[in-house]
């Protein structure tokens, strides 16, 4: 959505339409959810509980909203990113024995480091550690990656298709998913390194 | 040329890719929500609480805290302690003034002051929570607006009496918000999960008095009523007089009267008797199917839905999208010799509301196909919107089964949103003769495929981006309809976009949003797609 049409949403909201609050939620409950059940551990109830606080903050601070220092979906990461640490904090239970994130063994950590040079093997690809890695760095990312990205491998649309969908020539949408790859490649491993990292802590 | 890095990153989101469906509960109350803080944010109360509040100083979050008072209702977010003493004595001193004000009704706006009700019988363990501490239950306990009680799984009912006439009885692992007494236009309880069965005596006045839940607002004039709420759903029963049930996510609302039950859903409301079988507001036309197309035309570019229609409701025809691609057979039967879309022109909304309300589908036809080499899977019918989307597709293809050529079901729910793994009809293979095919999906998960009056299960084939191995056992289909999409097109013989196209010949057609039982199943197969092709078929 352009900077503009997301003003004119927030302006819609403001001016009480209702079919506006509908079509916000719409675009990006789903992102904001997901964008925290990989943050929190993949706890349902925490994520419910994030994505409820990070809409009614957004809400008072709608009026505060300005287009000119980023999209919606980036304001709405931005209070999330802030919601997410004070659960975090608050369920310090839930750090020592729920944590979710699986380790990530050294073998796995150079297949990762290695996503630019060599093939990364099947037994790899499958097991339960590259999984959760490769959705929560899906959604981290931006959300014009996320969604390019979505579009190239997860519903295997063709170059054409999503130049199409854009209104963008094949080699704009190339070179934007070039950029998507590495900001990919660099999500995945530092949160590979940061599990890594976390291991020893979540042992004890 | 392709890069590692492409290569690997397309591997990596094809198989370990996955998307988390918005819990039900969440989505129907959030939305709710959203329009409370759209309304205070109008109303200017969060840009006053921000200029009232101390230079600085850390803020108050909007409407959560006041003073360390918990606010009414569902308490879902983080609770804060006061963010120092001057808070403190500032908010005690405006409750009190306030009280000294308002004396007595201020029970009615904050927690804390007066009781509304009491517990009048107490057959198990139960949990009072007010003000953040757990206070013993027993009968005699007074219960003031704010409290939430909640009657242990395992436990007996747990009684209330409200002042005024009004009785609310918990069943076991019921959890609900005392809101008010039983006055004009109040609300009296909101339902957090459980059962909850209420006698509320006639109120005068015109604004009724209602029970609220997470996706629902019950507004009662005085009768028997029952509610019971689930992670995604609530469901209103009514025992004596009349009540009505509002959608908090939608605009939708129906009437009940005594014998009747509604689930509210999301923004849809299914309504029924409570021996029938679950059909959309507006639709009680019994437990038929909710399309049927019997192809009995003869010419025309369209396919006409048959199916008994509630007052208002449009029929969800489809279009031929190139009528040179087919032929009307004399005495029934559409034959489909070339790739062509036969599409609803608009999203078939009919059967997302249907089938999520009950949790279950049923696809019935009976077809004849060209050949049984057909590949894609080849889609007999779908509600989808191309290739990859799609809330359920009847399908076909000769690979990927040890058997050869079956047909195959790929649903959608919150366990998987494109439909995988894919229920697969077992051997023999299929024939490229009359035939016909029936899917079902109950409300427990449970799938039966049957073709031509027998249970034909096959197993499940995986995504093939996944490391799942072919399973030869009884498919199982994990999660909930809640997420099904609301835009989908339903289309014969192809997707909507016409990339996977069937050829053969249609004869009957018909979706249910219920599972039919095996006898039923076998009991359509008897009597055959229409009385000429009965006789051909024996």
């Amino acid at each position: 959505m352009s900077t503009g049409k997301e003003k004119e949403l927030i302006t819609q909201i403001l001016a009480g339409e209702r079919e506006a609050v509908r079509e916000l939620y719409g675009l990006y409950v789903s992102a904001i959810y997901n964008f925290v059940f990989y943050r929190l551990g993949r706890n349902s109830d925490l994520a419910e509980e994030a994505v409820t606080a990070i809409f009614q903050q957004a809400f008072e601070r709608l009026r505060d909203y300005d287009p000119a220092r980023g999209e919606v979906y980036t304001w709405l990461v931005n209070i999330g990113r802030g919601v997410v640490t004070k659960l975090m904090r608050r369920e310090q239970r839930w750090q020592r024995h729920e944590v979710q994130w699986a380790k990530v063994d050294e073998e796995l950590m150079q297949i990762y480091e290695a996503l630019d040079t060599a093939a990364i093997p099947d037994e790899a690809l499958a097991t339960e550690e590259t999984r959760v890695l490769v959705s929560t760095a899906m959604h981290q990312l931006p959300l014009k990656y996320k969604k390019l990205l979505e579009n190239k491998y997860w519903h295997e649309r063709s170059t054409r298709e999503i130049a199409g969908g854009l209104g963008v020539t094949e080699k704009a949408v190339e070179s934007m998913l070039a950029r998507a790859r590495e900001a990919f490649r660099r999500t995945f491993i530092a949160l590979a390194r940061e599990m890594g990292e976390l291991r020893p802590e979540f042992e004890t | 040329m392709t890069t590692e890095l492409e290569k690997n990153v397309g591997r990596l989101i094809r198989r370990g890719y996955h998307v988390e469906a918005v819990p039900g509960r969440l989505q129907g109350e959030l939305l709710a929500k959203m329009f409370d803080w759209q309304d205070t944010l109008i109303e200017g109360a969060y840009a006053e609480r921000r200029s009232a509040r101390p230079a600085g100083r850390k803020r108050l979050d909007g409407l959560r805290v006041v003073a360390g008072v918990r606010p009414v209702g569902l308490g879902v977010l983080p609770q804060r302690r006061a963010t120092g003493w001057r808070i403190t004595a500032l908010a005690a001193a405006v409750l009190i003034a306030l009280g000294v004000l308002f004396r007595g009704q201020l029970g009615r706006f904050l927690p804390g002051a007066v009781s509304v009700a009491t517990v009048s019988e107490c057959a198990g363990p139960a949990q009072l929570l007010r003000a953040g501490e757990t206070l013993p239950v027993s009968v005699g306990t007074a219960l003031r607006v704010g409290d939430e009680l909640g009657a242990l799984e395992g436990a007996g009912r747990v009684r209330l009496a409200f002042s005024g006439r009004a009785q609310a009885e918990l069943a076991a692992g019921a959890r609900v918000f005392v809101r008010g007494r039983p006055e004009p236009g109040a609300e009296l309880l909101f339902v957090k999960t459980g059962r909850v069965s209420l006698d509320i005596a006639p109120v005068s006045g015109r604004r009724p008095v209602s029970v609220g839940t997470p996706h629902a607002a019950v507004h009662v004039v005085g009768t028997r009523f029952a509610v019971d709420v689930g992670a995604e759903h609530t469901r209103a029963e009514v025992v004596q007089g009349i009540v009505r049930v509002a959608s908090r996510a939608g605009d939708q609302a129906v009437e009940l009267r005594a014998g009747e039950y509604a689930v509210v859903s999301g923004a849809h409301i299914v309504v029924a008797a409570r021996s029938g079988v679950g059909v959309p507001a507006g639709r009680r036309a019994g437990s038929g199917p909710i399309v049927l197309y019997a192809f009995a035309e003869g010419r025309g570019t369209v396919v006409r839905d048959t199916a008994p229609r509630g007052p208002g409701q449009r029929p969800l025809d489809l279009a031929i999208g190139d009528p040179q691609a087919v032929r009307w057979e004399r005495g029934g039967g559409l034959t489909v010799h070339a790739p062509v879309v036969i599409a609803s022109k608009g999203p078939a909304t009919r059967l997302p509301d249907a089938c999520m309300a009950s949790g279950e589908l049923t696809i019935e036809a009976w077809i004849t196909p060209e050949h049984v080499r057909q590949e894609g899977p080849v889609r007999v019918v779908e509600l989808g919107n191309g290739a990859l989307e799609r809330n359920f597709e009847l399908g076909m293809d000769h690979r990927w089964a040890p058997w050869g050529p079956h047909y195959s079901v790929r649903l959608r729910a919150t366990s998987d949103i494109r439909g995988w793994p894919e229920a697969v009809t077992g051997p023999p293979a299929v024939e490229a003769s009359l035939t016909h095919v029936v899917y079902t999906r109950d409300r427990s998960g449970g799938i039966q495929l049957y073709v031509n009056g027998r249970r034909s299960v096959g197993g499940l084939r995986p995504d093939p981006h996944s490391a799942d191995a072919f399973r030869q056992r009884p498919p199982h289909s994990l999660g909930s309809l809640a997420n099904w999409s609301r835009a989908h097109r339903l289309s014969l013989a192809n997707t909507v976009t016409g990339d996977r196209a069937w050829l053969g010949t249609f004869h009957r057609v018909a979706l249910y949003s219920r599972a039919l039982t095996p006898a039923e199943a076998t009991r359509l197969f008897q009597a055959g797609p229409t009385p000429q092709q009965q006789a051909t078929a024996r």
